[in-house]
């Protein structure tokens, strides 16, 4: 497809979505719907960056659910130990998960596919298992409380729950534009070659072991990001609310949208979050639905939802068009 | 004519086999060397030992005066030794030309008409084509044109006419001597005797995992041995 009509058809998908987005919390909608939405676009930040990671270079991660937690660790503990201000807390938050994600990455150099996969998973636990046990730095299972809203950074101020939500949403823009940008860049193209044959990629002079650390280290930025905005959000940071649960959630979010479009990830964080609201789902009910809707998808549509939907309607359409 | 690329007694076991045992191997600058031999007889292996995708167990490889065994595989490319694989590869669903563009992301190569390298290799007119939707033969044509992209100083082609029609096989001859005239020294493996012989300026020829012959084509046909082994009666 050229490149023009590419564009034409992303703009005619994106223009009118942010455009909804943009006037949902001036819509007639209650408080809770808004805090929905501000855990739509946190979610969406690491999902995007999750998205990345499993579209270009082939990884996918349970990590994510743990960098998170270092970046809601960071802004917390920086905040709460040294008076730093959330303005600094956030890229100090995205640079120390990258800097885990490097940490997991570089002993996985080798290593890719579900072995990867494991290492992020046993990575996860250790990490969980380390903030609960590490009670003078984490305060262990009581938890850190972040009584305090970010400070005003000239006229943004982030004390609502609606300010909160444009300020997400910004994030989340900037993480989507992200994710467009990345795999067109030359690091990009070099993931995406070696995830389809890297013993060709290694002769075309990639180094492909490197190439996907650096790929796990900026997922890790968008982890780190969304994980500051939670921690300050929700005034509250748990060993319990990171570590593998959230990461496999993430995955379910990124498998239930597809990774190979740039609006699957964020279709999968809304469906994820939407399910237990609109069929009043207790806790436990909706593990068990997201167990089965995540089993159907790798059964039914490993493309995800849209694409396969995509694909359905396609197939009808020439079928239709076949026997006219 | 001054050596390009050169082996030390090379050798590389798997579980105690050697698979290639001892072998001196030299490729001279502007040189096309063809490597024969009966399946399993090492030549992959030292072309994996060559371009780095293998250690060797013992032994020594030299190119262009400076050892390179040690250094790892995605490095040789920049070093000037490219290669093709036994196997016809792709990167799945990225285009013809997207997939010549590959070294160019890595900063480590000179800049390539992607255009000129296409049409050199067959490929003009399947620039947009998916690797992976290409024909065999054409595959293999693909994976000639990614190693030229790398503007190498010695080509190391793992049995490029496998699966090529007689008329992809003569392009694909005319080609590596068109390459060779530029300065490339090329080391070929391959069955196909019609081939190799009309290209090659010399001909190496191995049985598990040794030299049995190094010369010329004319010699090489009256080598009692290589016929026993591996030519047989009707080729000479």
């Amino acid at each position: 497809m050229p490149a023009r009509s590419v564009m034409l058809k992303g703009a005619a998908f994106w223009l009118p979505v942010l455009a909804l987005a943009l006037i949902f919390p001036q819509l007639p909608v209650s408080g809770r719907s808004v805090h929905t939405g501000v855990l739509i676009c946190i979610y969406g930040v690491t999902v995007y960056g999750l998205g990345f990671l499993f579209g270009t270079a082939g990884q996918l991660s349970v990590a994510h659910g743990t960098l998170w937690g270092v970046g809601g660790y960071t802004a917390a503990l920086l905040t709460l130990n040294y008076g730093v201000s959330f303005w600094l807390c956030l890229p100090a938050a995205m640079v120390m998960a990258a800097l885990f994600a490097g940490l997991v990455g570089y002993p996985s150099l080798r290593v890719k596919g579900h072995y990867f996969l494991i290492m992020t998973f046993a990575f996860s636990e250790i990490a969980r298992v380390v903030a609960l046990n590490w009670r003078t730095l984490t305060n262990g299972d009581t938890g850190l409380v972040l009584a305090a809203s970010p400070d005003a950074l000239g006229p943004i101020t982030l004390n609502s729950r609606v300010e909160w939500y444009y300020f997400t949403l910004f994030l989340l823009v900037v993480a989507i534009i992200a994710a467009a940008i990345l795999p067109r860049i030359p690091l990009g193209r070099r993931l995406k070659a070696a995830a389809q044959n890297e013993a060709l990629a290694t002769a075309a002079g990639v180094n492909a072991a490197r190439d996907r650390v650096v790929a796990f280290m900026i997922s890790g930025l968008f982890a780190g990001c969304a994980g500051a905005c939670w921690a300050y959000y929700q005034h509250f940071m748990n060993p319990d609310q990171f570590g593998s649960g959230p990461g496999i959630e993430f995955i379910l979010m990124l498998l239930i949208g597809g990774a190979q479009s740039l609006s699957g990830p964020i279709i999968g964080v809304i469906v994820t979050m939407l399910l237990p609201r609109v069929f009043g789902f207790s806790a436990t009910q909706n593990e068990i639905a997201l167990g089965v809707i995540f089993i159907a998808i790798i059964l039914l549509m490993p493309k995800g939802v849209p694409a396969s939907l995509g694909d359905l309607l396609r197939g009808r359409l020439r079928a239709k068009g076949r026997a006219a | 004519m001054s050596v390009l690329l050169e082996t030390r007694a090379l050798s590389k076991h798997f579980s105690g086999v050697a698979a290639v045992d001892e072998v001196d191997l030299r490729i001279a600058k502007g040189e096309i060397l063809a490597v024969v031999g009966p399946n399993g007889s090492g030549k992959t292996t030292l072309f994996n030992v060559t371009s780095g995708f293998l250690k060797p167990t013992t032994g020594s490889v030299w190119f262009e005066g400076r050892r390179i065994d040690e250094s790892a595989p995605h490095l040789l490319p920049g070093r000037g030794i490219a290669r093709t694989f036994q196997q016809a590869m792709t990167f799945g669903e990225l285009s013809v030309r997207e997939t010549v563009m590959v070294p160019g992301y890595t900063g480590r190569f000179p800049k390539v008409d992607v255009n000129r390298l296409l049409r050199l290799c067959g490929l003009g007119d399947q620039a947009e084509v998916a690797g992976n939707a290409l024909p065999y033969g054409r595959q293999r044509s693909l994976g000639v044109a990614l190693a030229l992209a790398t503007s190498p100083r010695l080509l190391l082609l793992d049995e490029p006419a496998a699966g090529l029609s007689e008329e992809d096989a003569a392009r694909l001859a005319a080609l590596i001597r068109d390459i060779r005239d530029e300065g490339v020294s090329v080391a070929v493996i391959d069955h196909n005797m019609h081939f190799l012989l009309p290209i090659a300026d010399r001909i190496m020829v191995m049985e598990t995992g040794r030299v049995i012959f190094d010369g010329t084509t004319a010699d090489m046909q009256a080598h009692q041995r290589v016929i026993d082994v591996y030519l047989g009666q009707d080729v000479v």
